[in-house]
């Protein structure tokens, strides 16, 4: 699949403020199943880009708007390539492979607790009733079972929680958005032993059903040994497959935030997304493949 | 040097300028009001009017108000307490900069402040009371003079005081009433700091056109406008590096354009445009000389 | 006449001034005669002087927070401590030797981490350390300087040996007290500086700002170096101050810099001034409010991105706190040799790690004769002195380590040296430390002979912390 994507972040200040510093996680990432083949980003005020990649290996852009302006509008737009073809299980795993994996030292941060993925009683609680994956349980499965105990269990209300919405609170109201409810499958996963990492990105919706689609996505994946980082999203209760496409990885939310940045002046300000995903057709995809094999 | 170490100084130095002014309005308008006690409302009020303060709406206007609300006032950034207060916070901060006689006094001013009240300076204590702010006032633009080197630091004290010391003459010029008698023009004299120095240079009989032309024009007095607005307009050059006469920012413009209305106005052109317009007049020009300063080496948004 | 060394009775501890016999050791002896000439009135009248001198100083080490303006000065004690030239020579040389092992510890946790894959250092204390600065990964500083200041502080157990208490890899403040207490001790008492020639310590402040200007970015050619306080209202103000008068640098505050175009630039009345060396003593957490705390005022927006594309010297860098943290500390002498691949010069003190199971049950069963400090703590805080507690204290530390093991460690109670301190009535054995102070120059490390002897004044106290009731000494390092 091949997608075109747009996503337009606008702060508004009633008061002029000064020295706007921003960090923007929006651009695709490119890898085995997804290759981000053009990346535009433009703000207004007009601004000089700056580019890293961080240390989850995400493009990460920043930028500076010194002088007095009332609005920020920053400006994604980008062409991604998926090839991850449809959801599928993977195969299963027995658990105690993930423990003997030699890799998972290295990943100390992702079965322990970060800023947004924090351990608590209602976690034990709602992870005692979905059991903890044991020597010979399958890990995939288990997988997908926390991701359904919390599509079943959850009802997804926009509004019902800010940005920061804790673990606890959002286990306690058994509500939220499509990043609560990453958090909350990553906790389970990582109270079980399991390294889990929050996934920022964008879901198309073939359907009127999927959830999530009007704004950035998120969901999970958790490192299942030998079969690597397999997604899931807890929203939709699906595998991800080729109607998603990922943009950034971390801990939580907080390292991978689609816009967030600082600003001197006062702080009231007002934020609206708008986020629009288009599948180009075959006969578009034909052109825009043509195009580049000119190049 | 640093924009938030001149900005202290020049607060430091505009506040302590202020506090000293307004400390000799109060005593000598209650001086004054005892002879004559049928005009005393009035003059309280255009005390409030010098101080920009709003004066209390349900009681009397009169010595304890003003002592109250001007002296102590704490709902205001404009009371003499509240100049002390900003004026050593301010110095705390460019305590560096300062030296040990400079930082004593400023410190001292604040402690001796703040141990008073209203209730403590009582109905006969003010005097001595408000001629003790106003001594270390006086001392402290001294220590600063024969202190501290007088290189960019000494320029932005200097640039702060002249400019607050011309804002305030200006303020007491508006707050004169058309028909205004010589027993007024007497007591701004004295507000001024000016009864002598004007009674050396006239010698004659008493004339409010002289009175406002000498506290606005003289170019040796140095409370009058024009004096203040050359110490002003050399500090600026002298921090810019551009000669005198020509001009390297919007602050010298705006600092030569007042200065030179005053330099070519006589005292019929002022009694033409008449005491409070004119004075009305340079007060605005002098806040936005103000704003220009700031602008210029102050400013709150770094240079794009 | 009496004098003031008559009544000088030796401590239960390593006596730097006497010897078993109570015999003054050697590089005392010069002192012990000076002392002996002058009598405990003429003594007095010194402290006096010394006060007054102190006094009228105590202009610049005004506390604002307080209303008056007062001062707070640590107390200053006469009797110089005395280190000769052997015994510093081991010191430099195991404080060095420390340094560049922490340095090259923090290269590598922010870079490969080779120590923590040969798990020769747990992966579990780096990560778990509050300290890790995550955004540092694969950031590298220039030069690859990470602790360009660090303070390590010394204790001497009962036999004399140099042990190394603690690591300061932050912001270690106190040497304007070495600088101070030199000057203030010739003015005040030149004659007991008679038969002696100790090295001179008042040019710390240009070898560390020639150590700032070694680590600036190569791509430099005339660095302008800054100091970042956080303020007035800071502890240390007064050292800030100093050290930015006698360096001849900019003493800046957060408020002073901005970031454009990844470059940090002052606000001067001549516009921008580009900074290319922060020498800051702002905690990493406050440095710039668009990576770490978002409320801070006292760094600047952006500076990170300035320092991650190299265009500014934070010095130290951002992230050294997972060095001087206690729970890695055991593992110090380790990186001595995996790095450097040589012996330790200092010893640790010996020191249980809580969370590891079989030494915190050992610490557990042991409280009473061990000290117990939490990891996260620095000033003397939070310590348990086993010998000293209550059973209720015991029992509350006790709880505390079962429930955050990670956050403790626990150590042998270890009797600091004791030396000749003035009293109330002459001079007594009090317990001190040393803290030397390291500068980084590329991959040298200049040990000036310019460091902090702390002493705890009241009797039988082992803790030296200016918050607890400690005091300083003048320390002078004899040349050979």
């Amino acid at each position: 699949m091949r997608y075109t994507i747009a996503h337009r972040t606008r702060y508004r200040y009633p008061v002029p403020v000064h020295e706007s510093h921003t960090i923007a996680h929006l651009q695709p990432r490119s890898d085995l199943a997804q290759y981000c083949t053009r990346f535009e980003l433009s703000v207004s005020p007009r601004a000089r880009l700056y580019a890293y990649a961080d240390r989850y290996g995400n493009d990460v852009h920043h930028f500076a708007v010194l002088p007095e302006h009332d609005t920020l509008e920053v400006v994604a737009r980008s062409q991604v390539v998926v090839v991850r073809g449809a959801a599928a299980a993977p195969a299963a795993l027995p658990r105690e492979l993930i423990d003997d994996d030699p890799a998972l030292d290295e990943l100390w941060d992702y079965v322990h607790e970060s800023r947004y993925v924090r351990f608590c009683e209602e976690l034990d609680a709602l992870l005692s009733s979905i059991g903890i994956p044991g020597r010979g349980d399958d890990a995939v499965a288990w997988f997908r079972t926390a991701a359904q105990a919390i599509h079943d269990g959850f009802v997804y209300e926009s509004g019902t929680t800010s940005v920061h919405a804790t673990v606890e609170e959002s286990i306690a109201l058994r509500r939220g958005v499509c990043q609560d409810f990453a958090h909350v499958l990553i906790a389970l996963c990582r109270r079980a032993g399991i390294p889990a990492r929050y996934v920022s990105g964008y879901i198309h919706s073939g359907s009127g059903e999927t959830l999530g689609a009007e704004a950035s996505h998120a969901w999970a994946e958790a490192y299942l040994g030998p079969r690597g980082w397999i997604g899931i999203d807890p929203t939709n209760d699906t595998w991800i497959d080729e109607q998603f496409v990922r943009v950034a990885t971390g801990r939580d939310y907080r390292d991978v935030a689609p816009v967030r940045g600082v600003y001197t002046g006062p702080s009231s300000s007002t934020m609206s997304v708008d986020v629009a995903v288009e599948a180009l057709s075959p006969a578009q995809q034909a052109h825009t493949f043509a195009e580049q094999q000119q190049q | 040097m640093l924009s938030r170490v001149a900005e202290s100084l020049f607060w430091t130095a505009r506040n302590v300028e202020r506090a000293e002014d307004l400390a000799r309005l109060i005593d000598v308008t209650a001086t004054r009001s005892v002879d004559r006690a049928v005009d005393a409302d009035r003059r309280w009020r255009s005390a409030f009017g010098v101080a920009g303060i709003e004066p209390p709406f349900d009681r009397r206007v009169d010595r304890a108000s003003a002592v109250e609300h001007i002296v102590f006032g704490v709902e205001t950034q404009l009371s003499i307490a509240a100049c002390v207060r900003i004026a050593r916070r301010n110095a705390i901060g460019v305590r560096a900069e300062l030296t040990t006689e400079v930082w004593e006094c400023i410190n001292g001013l604040y402690l001796f402040v703040e141990a008073h009240s209203p209730r403590a300076v009582g109905p006969d204590g003010a005097s001595t009371f408000l001629r003790s702010i106003r001594d270390t006032a006086q001392a402290f633009g001294g220590l600063c003079d024969a202190t501290l080197a007088h290189d960019d630091a000494w320029e932005f004290l200097r640039l702060g005081r002249f400019l607050e010391r011309a804002a305030m003459t200006a303020r007491v010029l508006r707050e004169i009433e058309p028909d205004a008698g010589p027993h007024v023009w007497e007591l701004v004299l004295e507000v001024c700091c000016a009864s002598g120095p004007f009674a050396r240079a006239r010698q004659q009989s008493f004339e409010p056109n002289e009175a406002l032309a000498f506290l606005a024009l003289s170019a040796t007095f140095p409370r009058s406008l024009r004096f203040c607005l050359h110490e002003v307009d050399h500090a600026l050059h002298r921090l810019s590096g551009a000669p005198v006469g020509t001009f390297a920012d919007g602050a010298e413009r705006t600092s030569g354009r007042i200065a030179a209305s005053l330099d070519f106005a006589g005292a019929n052109d002022l009694a033409r445009e008449g005491t409070a317009n004119f004075a009305a007049r340079i007060a605005r020009s002098l806040d936005d000389l103000g704003s220009a300063v700031t602008e210029v080496y102050f400013p709150r948004v770094p240079v794009g | 006449m009496r004098s003031i060394l008559d009544r000088y009775a030796p401590a239960p501890a390593y006596d730097e001034f006497a010897d078993a016999l109570g015999r003054p050791r050697a590089h005392y002896a010069a002192l012990a005669a000076t002392l002996d000439g002058i009598s405990w009135a003429d003594f007095r009248h010194r402290v006096t002087t010394v006060n007054t001198v102190l006094l009228q100083r105590g202009v610049t080490f005004t506390v604002y927070a307080d209303a008056r303006g007062t001062e707070r000065i640590l107390p200053f004690d006469l009797i110089p401590r005395i280190i000769a030239a052997h015994d510093w020579d081991r010191i430099a040389r195991g404080v060095a030797q420390r340094v560049r092992a922490l340095n090259a510890f923090l290269l590598d946790v922010y870079g490969e981490g080779r120590i923590l894959r040969d798990r020769v250092v747990p992966r579990e204390l780096v990560f778990s350390s509050p300290h890790y600065e995550r955004e540092a990964i694969g950031v590298r500083p220039p030069r690859d300087v990470y602790v360009h200041v660090s303070g390590i502080d010394l204790i001497r157990d009962a036999d004399g040996a140099f042990l190394v208490l603690e690591d300061n890899a932050r912001t270690p403040s106190g040497i304007s007290y070495v600088l101070e207490n030199r000057d203030v001790l010739k003015r005040a008492f030149p004659r007991l500086f008679d038969g002696y020639d100790p090295r001179p310590v008042d040019d710390y402040p240009l070898r560390l700002r020639d150590a700032l200007l070694a680590a600036a970015p190569p791509q430099v050619t005339e660095p302008t170096i800054a100091l970042l306080t956080p303020g007035i209202h800071n502890s240390a103000y007064f050292e800030h101050t100093l050290l930015a008068r006698r360096m001849g640098v900019e003493l800046v505050e957060g408020n002073d810099l901005f970031v454009r175009d990844n470059v940090v630039y002052a606000k001067t009345t001549r516009g921008p001034q580009r900074i290319d060396v922060l020498y800051r003593r702002v905690d990493d957490d406050f440095m710039d409010p668009l990576y770490f705390r978002a409320d801070s005022t006292l760094g600047a927006a952006g500076i990170f991105n300035a320092y991650r594309a190299g265009n500014v010297t934070l010095a130290n860098a951002i992230g050294t706190g997972v060095a001087d943290d206690k729970a890695v500390y055991p593992y110090v002498p380790a990186m001595i040799r995996y790095y450097l691949g040589e012996e330790p010069a200092l010893q640790n003190v010996p020191t249980f790690d809580c969370s590891d199971d079989v030494q915190r049950a050992h610490v557990l069963a042991r409280l009473p004769e061990l000290v117990v400090k939490r990891t996260t703590a620095s000033g003397g805080y939070g310590m348990l002195m086993g010998p000293a507690s209550t059973t209720a204290e015991r029992a509350a530390f006790a709880d505390a380590i079962r429930a955050r093991p990670r956050e403790f460690i626990a150590q042998p109670v270890v009797t600091l040296s004791a030396h000749p301190t003035v009293v109330e009535d002459g001079l007594a054995p009090r317990h001190i430390d040393l803290r030397p102070f390291a500068l980084l120059v590329g991959d040298h490390v200049d040990v000036p002979p310019a460091a902090l002897t702390r002493v705890a004044l009241r009797e039988g106290s082992l803790v030296v912390n200016s918050s607890q009731g400690g005091g300083s000494k003048d320390t002078w390092v004899l040349a050979d």
